[in-house]
């Protein structure tokens, strides 16, 4: 069941509903329901799958519980090593089993052996990325004691499977949502409709911008040898605006379905591309997982305590595990290096915190050498892209030569001109709104009412037109 | 919590009238399926000869040219689930028919309308055929499609005055004019392209829905003259031979076994040349008027018994 999909949007309103009006009494009734309509949602996809779900979050449940109540520090860790090697070893068959089977014969190949890989025909279940790094987070934070376990399996088995964040995140924390959970919610007309609001952002991202980039994108990619250097170059800059709209789209709907519950999520994304440097970058991209992996890799491995080479190489280690941890492919991987190399100049001039806020805040424009920093690290985001779209690394490479092979100085026939005009819409609207949680978070006493309504139909109308068939969110595959 | 649910019914109910209301235009659009539905809802108990399948048929057979009463019931992607569909849903009405003529192509066995990029149509014979879809959009033009299409049928039947009724009288495909003739060499190309299914997880229900009619028609003394349609060379040539080879073979294999069965193996048909051909795998309206004419011929032959001028063209049981 797709956020974008006319299921969902029966799905919703009858949760609402049962949600805010049959069982609204009863804190536990309503957290019963989340669990229940979460399972549904998930079992939509594969019920097959539910079981790994409920079984991960019941071996969380319990060894969060063992290791609160171990007597020795031995026995704790057995606990915390059980969750992790089981979490960890469920990510690593579903996931990474072929691609280390492949990567290991082909390493012994060049040996002058042969070994024929084990490979297996095993689907990913959806979103296990997600809810493992959950359970992971929280029986980590256990073992650390800045938790304590939660007693009720309901209220811990809704912080992993809230069906808002269970397929694409946002990666949430114990500490910030279990509280949430366990607390009597009462419903907020002003939150309510400011979660609809990001709904309809975040949907008008994904099926206006991101869906219709991807019939460019797949194309260009897809046979790169018949397309000019000018189209190779469009083709990279709309897989950019696509996976933004993408799963910044998801993320903006997930936030906003979890506030029609009375539920605040962790921010996933603040407006990545108009960061001056590619440090704001990752501040700004998917910060849910750049914040997990800060928090339970970066600081573990040392952070930037022992100077810096210790940084570089904790900052490597990172975005390599980052790229990893998106698919079992070298594309990726490279991607994440190639994100730690745009990162090394700013460690080693220790400007890496230069730009906290975002730019040019409290004015209209950017000063021109803000812009240029944009410009520059949208840039090499643009580059990095390739890789993280290529099928494979020889694919990425022949698209970046085609680039130049090819005659770079013609016009793209294949840009169109009013969805380039869309996209510059979307762009005003994003710079518009970039002080607030997302573009159309502006508050609402801003407009009239009959301005405001009329460009949220403009909107409505815009995703109407667009939807066609429902496409999958490309995050739901990692 | 009440202010709540009226402001988003007031925001919404625009969007909600003009969706009931687009949704009424577009299904007072008269349309093929519907014309076809109520032609058979009327006529089925006087039809000598029944035309199923998919474009092939609809475009590659045209009733008129027949001597017996025929009707053309193909339409485009139209599956073999969805030609027993029809067949079930008059079956008290066949008091005339002896012969069904259903093309079993390249895709046939392999495909279901119900997965394809044609899968769209499905609401056309929940709506108008009333064959039960269990997906809840496919009682809705609306849902089914997407909203710039709909514009598009909505402003060329009510404001354009365009009509989307494209058949015949008897069913056939109009369109299809040898003036209009498409290039042959890329359309047979990209065909055979997209004719090609990898799955082939749905080739025994196919065989099994194939089974059935023939069963039936067998029970009610009806002959099916199975056929593989004509094609242009470009089209054959990038057809896969497994795909094509077990679905010519299965063909053989039914009518070997079932006496009620003909089969008659069109794909490479020297009689058809590149004039008879709108596109790479479709019959234009003179190629259409050879295999009319071809089909009429060996339902008279047929009729006269199995020994007759055309049986070492086809196989059957007897």
């Amino acid at each position: 069941m797709l956020f974008n999909s006319i299921n969902f949007a029966l799905f919703l309103p009858v949760v609402f509903l049962l949600y805010w009006f049959v069982i609204n009494r009863s804190l536990k009734a309503q957290n019963i329901l989340l669990l229940a309509s979460s399972y549904f949602f998930y079992a939509s996809w594969d019920y097959r799958f539910l079981f790994l779900l409920i079984f991960s979050t019941m071996l969380d449940y319990f060894t969060g519980i063992k290791i609160a109540g171990a007597k020795n520090i031995a026995y704790k860790k057995t606990w915390l090593w059980i969750s992790i090697g089981v979490n960890l070893g469920f990510l690593a068959f579903f996931k990474y089993y072929n691609f280390f089977s492949v990567s290991f014969s082909e390493a012994v190949a060049h040996l002058g052996f042969r070994v024929d890989p084990w490979t297996i025909k095993v689907i990913l279940p959806i979103g296990i990325s997600f809810y493992t790094f959950h359970g992971l987070s929280y029986v980590i934070d256990i073992y650390k004691e800045r938790i304590r376990p939660e007693k009720s399996f309901i209220n811990y088995a809704v912080f992993v499977s809230f069906f808002p964040l269970l397929v694409a995140g946002p990666i949430e924390r114990a500490t910030h949502l279990l509280p949430q959970i366990k607390k009597k919610r009462l419903f907020d007309h002003a939150r309510a409709i400011d979660g609809l609001r990001q709904i309809l952002w975040g949907l008008f991202k994904k099926v206006v911008i991101a869906d219709q980039c991807s019939q460019y994108v797949n194309v260009i990619f897809n046979g790169s040898a018949s397309f000019s250097g000018s189209e190779h170059i469009v083709g990279a800059v709309l897989f950019t605006f696509q996976i933004y709209c993408d799963f910044s789209g998801y993320s903006d709907i997930a936030l906003g379905v979890a506030r029609l519950f009375g539920i605040e999520l962790l921010r996933n994304f603040a407006f990545p591309y108009f960061s001056r440097d590619i440090a704001e970058f990752w501040r700004r991209w998917h910060i849910s997982l750049s914040s997990w992996f800060k928090d339970y890799l970066y600081i573990p491995l040392g952070g930037s305590k022992g100077g810096l080479w210790m940084k570089i190489r904790n900052t490597f280690i990172i975005f390599l595990v980052s790229g990893f941890w998106h698919g079992a492919n070298w594309t990726f991987i490279i991607w994440g290096g190639l994100n730690a190399i745009y990162f090394l100049p700013l460690l080693i001039l220790n400007k890496n915190r230069a730009n906290l806020e975002i730019v040019a805040k409290g004015k209209l424009l950017p000063t021109a050498w803000e812009f240029a920093g944009m410009v520059f690290t949208f840039s090499i985001t643009v580059f990095a892209w390739i890789f993280f779209r290529a099928a494979s690394v020889g694919g990425a490479v022949k698209y970046i030569a085609e680039i130049f092979t090819a005659p770079f100085f013609t016009y793209p026939i294949r840009l169109n001109i009013p969805f380039t005009l869309l996209i510059c819409f979307f762009l005003i609207v994003e710079w518009f709104g970039r002080e607030y949680q997302y573009a159309l978070g502006k508050p609402d006493i801003a407009f009239p009412k009959i301005a405001r309504w009329s460009f949220y139909y403009v909107l409505v109308l815009s995703i109407w037109y667009f939807a066609g068939a429902e496409q999958q969110f490309i995050y739901f595959q990692f | 919590m009440k202010r709540f649910i009226i402001q988003v019914l007031l925001f919404l109910s625009p969007v909600i009238v003009l969706a009931v209301l687009m949704e009424a235009l577009l299904r007072n659009i008269p349309n093929d399926y519907q014309y076809k539905c109520d032609y058979l809802n009327r006529n089925s108990n006087k039809i000598d000869v029944l035309i199923l399948g998919s474009s092939h048929a609809y475009y590659g057979i045209n009733p008129q040219l027949m001597t017996h009463k025929s009707f053309n019931a193909a339409y485009v992607a139209q599956s073999l689930f969805y030609d027993w569909q029809i067949i079930k849903k008059y079956d008290k009405n066949w008091h005339h028919l002896k012969f069904i003529i259903l093309p079993v192509d390249y895709f046939s066995l392999y495909g279901r309308l119900e997965n394809g990029i044609e899968s769209w149509r499905v609401k056309d014979y929940n709506i108008y055929y009333g064959i039960s879809s269990s997906h809840y959009t496919d009682n809705s033009e609306l849902l089914s499609n997407k909203l710039r299409l709909n514009v598009a049928r909505i402003k060329s039947v009510y404001f354009n005055h365009e009509s989307d009724l494209l058949c015949s009288k008897f069913g056939w495909g109009t369109e299809y004019l040898s003036q209009k003739r498409k290039d042959l060499p890329s359309t047979g190309a990209l065909a055979a392209k997209r004719h090609f299914v990898i799955n082939e997880g749905y080739f025994n229900e196919n065989v099994a829905v194939l089974t059935s009619i023939i069963k039936y028609a067998a029970k009610n003394h009806i002959k099916v003259l199975l056929y593989t349609s004509p094609a242009y060379k470009t089209y054959v040539q990038n057809l896969n031979r497994r795909q094509l080879n077990s679905t010519i073979g299965m063909l053989y294999v039914l009518s070997k076994k079932y006496d009620n069965v003909f089969y008659w193996n069109l794909l490479n048909n020297h009689s058809f040349n590149a004039v008879d051909f709108y596109d790479a795998d479709h019959l234009d309206n003179l190629g259409a008027g050879k295999l009319t004419h071809k089909m009429d011929s060996l339902i008279s032959m047929m009729e006269k018994g199995p020994n007759n001028r055309f049986s070492s063209l086809l196989v059957s049981g007897h």
